[in-house]
């Protein structure tokens, strides 16, 4: 079953030149899946592993906050507000989108 | 291509026993995280990370020297992307009715969430590396890091910044939910896909399957938008 993912990987590098590879690599497994066929049953197994263990695969690269050179990190307060009033403005704007079409109503 | 498998297979064994301090804090965080009954605050991230940290100043391993050992760990993270791919398939075709209204929340929500760091990055630091550095935080890992390489921002810094929009995300979006009054699970994973990307999705997928289906959705769809419009974008703003 990893073969299937080594395979889904194989055909992103070789056609993810400009796209990132993993993305490319989605979106080929995407239209494969479309069609019905073996390759769900065999695929989705593995799948839901990995996106259940997600949050291990970032944890190295989170490690590295830590570790940041004195420069970046005095910005890193101010970075923060940045991050949180952009995405609370963003989360706002797209309720209030959604809620303005009206799409939470229809089911 | 032999090259490209060969670096990957180098990533893959360069791993060490050191890894073992990764899945240990993963597992230190995971069980405190199920025993607070699963309080954002004490995201496994959040617990098992400083956690991991002080242990590598204990033990005086670099953090360079750590990152490598976990290459297995980090080449994970392009399968995993692709495995997205699985349940946006299922999901998708339950989605078909409303799928105009999903590409117009994706696109102007992604455009949003993007454009809406970039100025207010560019009105507080003035710093216009921290400012390309930022602009692809509502973007799952994988997929911002590539785009931060192709803007030229910090690619060290990427990881925090999209860690932190996505922890950010799940701590303010059930009460903005709360006082618009979106009650609606679909659009509220959605909503947590697009701005919050993998920790969102992991959070609405806690909450239902469905949940969770839409905020893979609004997850993958803003990935694949924002990669096509910030580069250039970018690109005709700094010229």
């Amino acid at each position: 079953m990893v073969i299937f993912q080594w395979l889904g990987e194989l055909v992103v590098q070789r056609a993810g030149v400009i796209v990132p590879g993993s993305l490319m690599g989605m979106l080929l497994l995407l239209i494969f899946l479309a069609y019905p066929s073996r390759l769900a049953s065999i695929v989705e197994p593995v799948s839901n592993r990995l996106i259940q263990n997600l949050s291990l695969l970032f944890i190295p690269a989170c490690v590295g906050v830590f570790f940041l050179g004195p420069a970046i990190s005095l910005q890193i307060p101010l970075l923060m507000v940045v991050i949180a009033l952009s995405t609370l403005l963003a989360i706002i704007f797209m309720a209030v989108l959604i809620k303005t079409i009206g799409a939470d109503k229809n089911d | 291509m032999t090259d490209l498998l060969a670096m990957q297979w180098q990533q893959i064994t360069a791993s060490s026993w050191v890894m073992l301090l990764s899945v240990t804090g993963f597992w230190l965080g995971m069980s405190i995280y199920r025993r607070s009954s699963e309080k954002p605050l004490l995201h496994p991230l959040i617990i098992g990370t400083p956690f991991i940290a002080i242990l590598l100043v204990l033990m005086s391993v670099d953090f360079d020297q750590y990152y490598k050992a976990n290459g297995l760990l980090s080449w994970l993270l392009g399968p995993a992307t692709v495995a997205l791919a699985v349940p946006l398939a299922k999901y998708l075709k339950q989605m078909s009715k409303v799928i105009p209204i999903l590409t117009i929340a994706v696109l102007f929500g992604g455009f949003f969430a993007a454009v809406s760091a970039l100025s207010l990055a560019l009105w507080l630091t003035s710093e216009p590396i921290m400012m390309l550095s930022i602009a692809a935080k509502s973007v799952t890992t994988p997929i911002a890091m590539v785009i931060t390489q192709q803007l030229g921002g910090l690619i060290t810094l990427i990881t925090p910044i999209v860690l932190f929009t996505g922890i950010i995300g799940i701590l303010v979006a059930p009460r903005v939910f709360h006082i618009v009054g979106l009650e609606d699970e679909r659009w509220q994973g959605l909503i947590l896909g697009v701005t919050a990307h993998a920790i969102g999705t992991l959070k609405a997928f806690e909450k239902s399957p469905r949940c969770g289906a839409f905020s893979t959705i609004g997850m993958g769809l803003n990935g694949i938008w924002t990669s096509i419009f910030l580069v250039p974008m970018i690109q005709i703003f700094t010229v």
